[in-house]
């Protein structure tokens, strides 16, 4: 099935609720599990990132994180949410990806789009016109700084909060721990990342 | 109740209200504060800066990413075929069967929530179709859980471990909210129920 079909048939606009697609995929059309990756894309190579801050290692977790996931679609439990599924295997991908040993611990952005709407884009980036803002990359390569300093816990609950807006009860499912050290684990880390970007206030 | 908080708890309180994770009256002691207190304000706006900031930093990440080729080098990697799942197969769900793969092994119990036994009153067939059906030899009593999965018409059960001293079955399961009796047969193949 060609995209435009697959589009016009499941909506490539959230039409059709995860749970949806997923029971197609296991049904075995395949193609429609196109429409999930696309879903989360932006969001599971975010996490991945936001883990792991090397772009190359966070492609490759978020990809598997993909295909593990479509492998294991028998088994995911309906009575969860399928982001916090997904999500799921990317941290613990993550995590293993970080113990074998990455690239390198920071990966510099040189972008200047700086948003999180980019979920659905299957294109390149346009490329930046000539108001590109020196100012906003070394912005960002402050705060990617400052969030790569962060303990591995705490990374991941500010992550899963700040890019999904998870509540804590979903990171706790996520992440496999309590919410109530879902809670500290993010006020520590705020605290820590407030007193590093102070200057920037 | 806000007086008495200490200095943390109250920042942690409005991080909870910035988070939407207050509860009961929590949400109207923090605007209130927010109105009287300029330090709740600042505390509130830092939050805010903060979350902003990070959105910068990792929406960059993403608008740097190129996601054309995802799908394609997902697709390529995806197994061809019906799915059957890593952990087990989903023999007929309509049944409610089980299917391990062979050499799974049996774990201690972890959090036993379910535990029956057959005894006398259930009869005869009952005793025997247990003693017939499955036997778990003691080297399956050690290696981890979870050992299957079970998938019926309205939900999904997850087993954590399985124990038996021969005709006593216990079962545990992670979502204690559901209760399951499963008869399990030992085949040359696989262990199933």
């Amino acid at each position: 099935m060609g995209d435009a079909a697959l589009d016009k048939s499941y909506g490539a606009d959230g039409q059709l609720s995860d749970h949806e697609l997923v029971q197609r995929v296991v049904d075995g059309q395949q193609e429609v599990y196109k429409i999930l990756v696309q879903r989360y894309q932006g969001r599971v190579f975010a996490v991945a990132y936001g883990l792991l801050r090397n772009r190359e290692d966070a492609r490759e977790v978020a990809q598997e994180a993909f295909i593990k996931a479509y492998r294991n679609l028998p088994s995911f439990r309906r009575d969860s949410s399928f982001y916090t599924w997904i999500y799921r295997i990317t941290v613990n991908l993550g995590i293993d990806q970080r113990r074998k040993g990455y690239r390198s611990r920071e990966t510099p952005l040189d972008e200047s789009r700086l948003t999180l709407d980019d979920a659905h884009r299957t294109g390149p980036r346009p490329m930046p016109g000539p108001s590109h803002n020196l100012a906003r990359k070394q912005l960002a390569g402050r705060i990617g700084e400052a969030i790569a300093s962060l303990p591995e816990d705490q990374r991941q609950v500010v992550v899963l909060r700040e890019i999904q807006g998870l509540s804590y009860k979903e990171i706790a499912e996520t992440t496999g721990i309590a919410e109530g050290t879902v809670m500290s684990r993010l006020f520590y880390a705020r605290k820590k990342l407030q007193a590093l970007l102070e200057d920037l206030r | 109740m806000g007086a008495k908080m200490t200095p943390s708890e109250r920042e942690q309180l409005i991080q909870r209200y910035y988070d939407g994770e207050t509860i009961g009256r929590e949400s109207e002691l923090v605007e209130e504060m927010l109105r009287t207190e300029p330090e709740a304000q600042e505390i509130l706006e830092k939050l805010v800066m903060l979350s902003d900031n990070i959105k910068i930093d990792l929406g960059a990440a993403v608008a740097a990413e190129d996601f054309s080729e995802y799908w394609d080098n997902i697709q390529r990697r995806l197994p061809e075929g019906p799915l059957s799942g890593e952990v087990a197969t989903v023999a007929d769900a309509a049944s409610s069967a089980v299917v391990m793969r062979k050499g799974r092994r049996m774990a201690p119990p972890r959090r036993p929530w379910l535990a029956w036994v057959l005894g006398p009153a259930l009869g005869a067939a009952a005793a025997a179709l247990i003693m017939a059906l499955f036997v778990l030899p003691a080297s399956r009593q050690q290696a981890p859980a979870p050992v299957a999965e079970v998938v019926a018409p309205d939900h999904t059960i997850e087993i954590d471990s399985i124990e038996s001293d021969g005709p006593l079955v216990m079962v545990m399961q992670e979502n204690s909210e559901q209760p399951a009796i499963i008869w399990f047969v030992e085949t040359d193949a696989e262990t199933e129920g």
